[in-house]
């Protein structure tokens, strides 16, 4: 098996094209995590992909169930260790890291889990699970513990009484909140939330993505949105990454990505999300493409050679079975990898 | 047809009560609540083991004559109203004799099933979380060791150490945290894939608090109902090594030397030997319910939550392979 | 907004004249042991024969409790103290156990929101497909066999014979929906119920299962009641919109008329949410929660929630009585607000 490590990226790191002002707080290069799958088989769910995170952005990371997305953060977050590659936050390189230094670094990034039900303990009272971690970052006073959660809890606009009850006694939307509160309790910079809003209803997805813009603002976070629900992230975002088996398929500021999409996937995923609030027949076209895509995301286990998109592509061409695309940049700032992308 | 079975439980079902129960119910409610939800054995069972260890609780003060006192003169009576259950082969009361002797089969139970439970729940809990060769060394340690009964290992080391209560525990326990051992490894791995777990490592929590705080807390019900069907199998064993003349030793008595002593006699005075026999049968029983009781609940419950997961797919560290790449 | 694309089927007959399919009267639901009022209190839901209707709300709402109800698998505690559901002229409420199970998967059929769950992992697709197929048409096993492939196939699967013998984790998601599609449909039901069927899915794949879906209405002129909390997913689907609020239908009509011209303020508001509108810079969300509605003994539910009572000054009259389900409009409009009109003029 071909690594794929090599094929993609010799470009990538060529960001000079992004603007002078550009800060990145977050870099990865080439990160790549490979499961073992049983009978010598890997799962490759994270399979060389480069990114950047700038200072007080919002990056959405975009792409369907199996594309990697959730592992792309845990390797991120050092849940999982990637298996190479390296990723930067603020100038320090945080693969590989001991266990010390680790813990450290837990304090500037933090995760929202996309299942609020099923992120905190069901034998344990909220409040002891939020001054857990205080405590285990060395905050050893009770009532500055109780002071810090109580400021939090504010900002994610809850009552303190939360604090005594279990998670079972909680609706999914205080849950959620819980949850952003529990992330914010160590002060981070940078926060990955996992489709924080996919678990909940649609009368409470807004309140959270609200909340999370406004707290983006208050305490100068930097974020990165993983989603597959495209509105979410066109209100959220201010860069968009699509990713499809491993790989970024296209990367673009969200302007550009929502008016001038290049790669097929990206159009298909467009399309998919925005039909329903489009009753006018001028995005019929695209509505088709939803219908022509071909079946569902083959198996990270085997991914297929040339592009991966190719079998399920409306507009797949011989070149596209046997040939990887090389990096293009259809923009400055916009990058993709499609033999086609500027058909 | 698979459409048609219950609906999985979601934790969204839109009757759960959400906000704050209106009081915390103290131990007594749970206890009615929990007696509640499950089969009439389990309440038999419950209700037997109360009566039980409140006998021989209060045996110092109830007991009717001194369990010790030999009556020459008065071998093998049937019951009357000075021995409600007769006498022995000595003379002594039958009935004192079994509340004292109850005394030390249920201690001895008790206590080898405490450091079972302890050592295997640690160890089980250890092995799946640091995975390796801890994992490795736990659990073919386990393999070796379900292939000795308790009674071949209690002869082994008696035969080394010369009888005592120190090596009846011993013996007892070597074997005898294995069954928790695997099942607490098994519980803990499907813990350690749920969002909780991630939160708190991310979050930077140690491992010992993971460990000690949300792994094992979680585990507890079917342990419990474990540690209640393993309390019955410790009560025949304990028994069973008194009866062939291991276990508990003269001046002492349980209820299995009882039911040795009243051997010879059992033409004569067959309730000197029944009686201490279905002692130990009783109790035994009522942990027995008890403990099916718990797991039968537990089953449905587990049911459930292992067929949300993907048996037999891979499990990678974390459970996050395969957790959004559903499709093989 | 221009023109909706009006519903396809054609059932031959105004919709109302027929018999309806499903006929839900009064339906009162309640726990008991819990209290807090009946969960689902007075509800009233007709979906016509072909007809694929919507039932949209937040949770809370009682719209999946209601589902639940008509296959008869209400959960443990719950109770039905009231109200009928007529299934082709059958009370499902006074169904004799036997004869329920006659009824599920014969009449009715029900998809769930976690397909996966509902699978059984360890048994292969073919045999928990066929299952329904043997159990209530007293099929042959071979017979049943060739069926599923069919079966499998005719919902989108690919290499339908290899899938039948695969076992059922190692499904993806869609994949186990078409699955529990094909089991659905597999003994001919007129009814199927869809309990958030595509909310664990990917968007795409969302797209192409209600495609299926709606195909299947189109060619076996099933019914379909759907059910979901996402107003977005709703207006190429049905052909009807029933709105519930805790417990209740607060509005019903076509689903041009719930889309272009909402009357209850409740649906306006979901609309918005659930097509992420922004509002003065931020996405507007419905203030407050159903929990506290089921227990209110006066005036309308939600009133507390209700930013149109206070602008109209009628909070008055809001807070006195709840407003009845009332006609507002053509189409049968209903909708169970005070400020909406009691005959709005024909268009």
């Amino acid at each position: 098996m071909s690594t794929p490590v090599t094929i993609h990226t010799a470009e990538v790191a060529a960001p000079g094209k992004r603007p002078a002002t550009y800060q990145p707080l977050l870099t990865l290069d080439r990160v790549v995590k490979h499961f073992p799958a049983g009978r010598g088989k890997r799962v490759h769910s994270v399979d060389g992909v480069s990114l950047e995170v700038g200072k007080g952005e919002v990056l959405g990371l975009v792409g369907e169930s199996g594309c990697g997305k959730s592992t792309l953060a845990r390797t991120i977050l050092q849940a999982v260790t990637a298996d190479s590659g390296h990723i930067t936050l603020d100038g320090q390189q945080i693969t590989g890291l001991k266990a010390r230094d680790l813990k450290a670094l837990r304090r500037t990034m933090q995760f929202v889990f996309q299942d609020p039900y099923g992120a905190f303990d069901p034998k344990m009272r909220l409040g002891t699970s939020l001054h857990a971690p205080l405590r285990h970052h060395g905050m050893k006073d009770q009532a500055e513990r109780a002071a810090r959660i109580a400021e939090m809890l504010a900002k994610v606009g809850l009552e303190e009484d939360m604090l005594e009850r279990f998670p079972r006694e909680c609706s999914g939307g205080q849950l959620q909140r819980l949850v952003i509160a529990r992330a914010l309790l160590l002060k981070p910079k940078f926060l990955i939330c996992d489709e924080p809003t996919s678990a909940l209803d649609a009368s409470i997805r807004a309140q959270i993505l609200n909340l999370l813009v406004a707290l983006k603002d208050q305490l100068d976070l930097t974020l990165v949105l993983i989603s597959h629900d495209l509105r979410v992230v066109r209100y959220l975002c201010d860069r968009v990454a699509v990713m499809y088996l491993g790989q970024i398929v296209e990367e673009a500021p969200r302007e550009e990505l929502f008016t001038n999409p290049r790669h097929p996937y990206t159009r298909v995923l467009l399309a998919a999300s925005l039909a329903e609030e489009q009753h006018d027949p001028a995005h019929h076209t695209e509505a088709d493409l939803v219908t022509r895509l071909k079946g569902e995301p083959p198996s990270p286990i085997d991914p297929p050679p040339g592009c991966r998109f190719h079998p399920r592509c409306p507009l797949a061409q011989d070149l596209c079975h046997t040939t990887t695309p090389p990096l293009a940049w259809p923009g400055d700032d916009h990058s993709t990898t499609c033999h086609f992308w500027d058909r | 047809m698979p459409s048609l079975t219950a609906p999985p439980p979601t934790t969204r079902e839109p009757w759960r009560r959400v906000g704050p129960p209106s009081h915390r119910p103290n131990i007594f409610e749970s206890l009615v609540r929990g007696i509640g939800g499950r089969h009439w054995t389990f309440a038999l069972g419950v209700a037997m083991l109360a009566l039980f260890l409140l006998v021989l609780v209060l045996t110092p003060w109830i007991a009717p004559h001194d369990p010790a006192i030999q009556d020459l003169g008065n071998r093998l009576a049937g019951p009357s109203a000075e021995h409600w259950l007769g006498t022995d082969h000595m003379g002594r009361d039958v009935l004192s004799r079994l509340m004292w002797g109850g005394r030390f089969s249920v201690t001895i139970a008790g206590i080898t099933l405490a450091i079972c439970a302890v050592s295997g729940v640690i160890l089980g809990a250890l092995a799946a979380r640091r995975g390796g060769w801890v994992d490795e060394l736990v659990m073919r340690a386990v393999d070796v060791l379900v292939c000795f009964p308790d009674v071949v290992v209690a002869l082994f080391l008696i035969a080394l150490f010369g009888t005592g209560y120190g090596t009846l525990i011993a013996a007892l326990t070597i074997a005898g945290w294995t069954p928790f051992a695997r099942l607490m490894r098994g519980l803990a791995l499907e813990i350690n894939a749920k969002d909780y777990v991630e939160a708190a490592e991310v979050l930077g929590s140690p491992k010992w608090f993971i460990l000690f705080r949300h792994v094992i807390p979680n585990a507890l019900p079917p342990v419990a109902a474990m540690s209640f069907l393993r309390f019955g199998h410790k009560l025949i064993t304990v028994g069973a090594l008194s009866y062939l003349g291991l276990g508990v030793q003269p001046p002492d008595s349980d209820w299995g030397a009882m039911l040795l002593d009243a051997q010879p006699y059992m033409e004569r005075a067959p309730w000197v030997g029944i009686l201490p026999g279905a002692a130990i049968f009783l109790a035994a029983l009522s942990v027995t319910l008890i403990g099916q009781g718990l797991d039968k609940k537990k089953k449905s419950r587990r049911r459930r939550s292992v067929a949300s997961g993907a048996p037999g797919a891979p499990t990678p560290v974390h459970g996050s392979a395969l957790d959004e790449g559903e499709a093989l | 907004m221009s023109e909706m694309v009006e519903p396809i089927v054609d059932v031959g007959m105004p919709r109302h004249v027929a018999a309806p399919l499903l006929e839900i009267r009064d339906l009162r639901v309640e726990f008991p042991e819990i209290g807090g009022g009946p969960a689902i209190d007075g509800m009233d839901l007709t979906v016509g024969r072909g007809e694929i209707v919507a039932l949209v709300g937040e949770s809370g709402s009682g719209k999946s409790l209601t589902a639940l109800t008509m296959m008869g698998l209400l959960p443990p505690g719950a109770e039905v103290s009231g109200g009928t559901a007529l299934l082709d002229g059958e009370d499902v409420l006074a169904m004799a156990p036997k004869r329920l199970n006659e009824v599920r998967g014969n009449k009715v059929a029900m998809l769930f929101q976690q397909p996966k769950v509902m699978l059984d992992p360890t048994a292969r697709v073919g045999g928990q497909v066929s299952e329904a197929l043997r159990r209530h048409r007293k099929v042959g096993r071979r017979e049943a066999r060739a069926r599923v492939v069919e079966m499998l196939r005719d919902v989108g699967i690919p290499e339908p014979a290899r899938r039948a013998s695969s076992f059922a984790y190692q499904l993806s998601g869609g994949m186990a929906q078409r699955v529990m599609i094909a089991a659905a449909l597999s003994a001919d039901p007129e009814l199927v119920i869809a309990d958030e069927p595509t909310t664990a899915l990917d968007v795409t794949v969302q797209a192409q299962i209600l495609d299926l879906l709606k195909t299947k209405r189109d060619t076996l002129g099933l019914s379909i009641l759907l059910i979901t909390h996402d107003l977005g997913i709703v207006s190429s689907m049905a052909d009807r919109v029933a709105v519930m609020y805790a417990g209740r239908i607060v509005e019903n009509g076509t689903t041009q008329e719930i889309f272009t011209n909402p009357q209850h303020p409740y649906t306006e508001a979901l609309l918005k949410a659930s097509l992420l509108e922004a509002e003065r810079g931020q996405l507007y969300s419905i203030p407050g929660s159903v929990a506290q509605a089921r227990a209110m003994q006066h005036g309308c539910r939600f009133l507390p929630r209700c930013p149109k009572a206070a602008e109209l000054g009628i909070t008055a009259q809001c807070s006195g009585a709840e407003p009845t389900l009332h006609i507002c409009g053509d189409h049968d409009h209903h909708s169970r607000c005070h400020a909406a009109p009691e005959h709005a003029e024909a268009r």
